[in-house]
């Protein structure tokens, strides 16, 4: 049965309710009401993002349910990003930012994560004064408290 | 654009955070402000003290961030000179939220144990404290036994390849009879001083009563028969340890015996490691005679004794008929 969704801007999109279900919230929100015709409103999406996203989540269909992994150890791998899926990222980086804002609202857990593992990809082997002009970041930081910080974490290497 | 901006957000950040490592975390620390909050505190959340790391000034300065301390024995020779194994131990347990202490091979000493026991006492965050091969003897174990009957929130204590002796071994049996938190002991023995069949006699008598250690690593302390022994009267009225290691050990057939009568009533024990002790054919005969009452052993290592192929075989049948149901 095929769901309707409206964006931000009152866009509606009808696609097919596993699709849709690729949403946590979406797929909750469908239990919830039972069976409906009735659209669903996503007033923080707007439909430049949310055609986006609806690629991804049709691409994901099939995809088995993702399991949390909580693993022991705290870090992940980031270089493991599937080829499809790499290059459905490249976008501008407003875009990349409004993509993981609505993977999180939606909660689409993949999705959230193909795009964190994005920019920790785009932080990686920068300095800091390549960070800041990447994200557009201003350093706030006197002199001072910058060699000091920089003196202080002076042993953190690879491990 | 961004009512609030997706690196702003907390959990945005955390996820990326996860994907890199100490270098990276590096420099977004020296970012902006901002950012150095949240940054500085996943560069230090943990921490491994070797040749590199941080000084202990920095330790103690970012002490409210490290939830995982690990400090190896490469670390001795630049922190040694200027802090005792006392001193080091107190800054080290000011930390308000550390969950991991692991001393790996770093001596710390009977002073060292004593130190950490103060500190135990009124801790309440430490949920494991590896001390392998620290060099802490009999008084150190006992220091720490002391604490052992204040604290209420370790689990896992590693005390592996230390010679604490029979007094050590004592010492923690007592321990042991009043603690309700401990689930994991290792007492690896240790080629100086291993506690024998008088420390495992000791340890026996707490697993009467001791009603929530699940796993005892007692490996190579020159257990023979009278510990074994010991221990299976112990086995017959426990009901909570799974894990028991007794593996490079000197039991006998007439240990074994005892053992396996014990596990014919025992119904808690999933896993015993018997490697690389003197089981001969008398013994994995009595083995494979109690598994075919006992059905809740499920791992037996029998690797390295004398006993014959067929007794294997027949073992490792019953196991698999174990595991099968």
């Amino acid at each position: 049965m095929p769901v309707t969704l409206v964006s931000l801007d009152n866009e509606n999109y009808v696609v097919d309710k596993e699709v849709a279900e690729r949403s946590i919230l979406i797929k909750n929100m469908l239990e919830d009401v039972g069976e409906t015709d009735s659209p669903i409103p996503l007033p923080n999406v707007t439909s430049t993002v949310l055609k986006k996203v609806i690629e991804y989540c049709e691409h994901h269909r099939n995809d088995p349910i993702q399991v949390p992994d909580e693993t022991d150890d705290p870090r992940k791998r980031s270089n493991d990003i599937e080829e499809w899926d790499m290059k459905f990222m490249q976008v501008d980086q407003e875009m990349l930012f409004e993509i993981i804002l609505a993977a999180n609202y939606l909660d689409i857990k993949p999705l959230l994560d193909v795009g964190c593992k994005t920019v920790a990809n785009i932080i990686k082997g920068k300095t800091p004064e390549e960070i800041r002009k990447a994200f557009n970041i201003v350093n706030d930081f006197t002199p001072e408290e910058e060699a000091q910080i920089r003196k202080e974490n002076e042993w953190a290497e690879d491990r | 654009m961004f009512q609030k901006h997706p690196l702003d957000l907390h959990e945005i950040r955390s996820r990326i955070v996860g994907y890199l490592d100490a270098k990276d975390l590096k420099s977004c620390a020296l970012v902006s402000r901002d950012w150095n909050d949240s940054f500085t505190q996943s560069l230090y959340s943990f921490v491994m003290m070797s040749k590199r790391g941080p000084s202990m000034e920095t330790i103690e300065k970012n002490k409210h961030l490290i939830k995982l301390l690990k400090i190896q024995s490469f670390a001795y020779e630049r922190l040694s000179s200027t802090y005792s194994q006392g001193k080091l131990i107190s800054i080290i347990m000011a930390n308000s939220i550390m969950s991991t202490l692991d001393f790996c091979d770093y001596p710390i000493g009977d002073n060292g144990a004593q130190a950490l026991s103060e500190a135990l006492k009124t801790n309440r965050t430490l949920t494991a404290l590896y001390l392998l091969n620290s060099s802490i003897g009999p008084s150190g174990a006992q220091a720490l036994s002391e604490a052992l009957r204040a604290n209420r929130n370790l689990i896992t204590l590693t005390l592996g390849f230390n010679p604490i002796g029979i007094n050590g071994a004592q010492a923690l049996s007592e321990a042991l009879r009043t603690n309700s938190t401990l689930t994991t002991l290792d007492l690896y023995g240790s080629p100086i001083r291993s506690f024998g069949d008088n420390g495992a006699q000791a340890l026996s008598e707490a697993l009467k009563t001791n009603r929530t250690l699940t796993t005892l690593n007692l490996g190579y302390n020159s257990i023979r028969s009278q510990g074994a022994q010991a221990l299976s009267e112990a086995l017959k009225t426990n009901r909570t340890l799974t894990t028991l290691n007794l593996c490079d050990n000197l039991i006998d057939d007439n240990g074994i015996q005892t053992l396996s009568e014990a596990l014919k009533t025992n119904k808690a024990l999933t896993t015993l490691n018997l490697r690389k002790n003197k089981i001969g054919n008398n013994g994995a005969q009595a083995l494979s005679e109690a598994l075919m009452v006992n059905s809740t052993l499920t791992t037996l290592e029998l690797y390295g004794n004398p006993f014959g192929d067929k007794r294997a075989l027949a073992i490792s049948q019953m196991l698999r008929a174990q595991n099968a149901i």
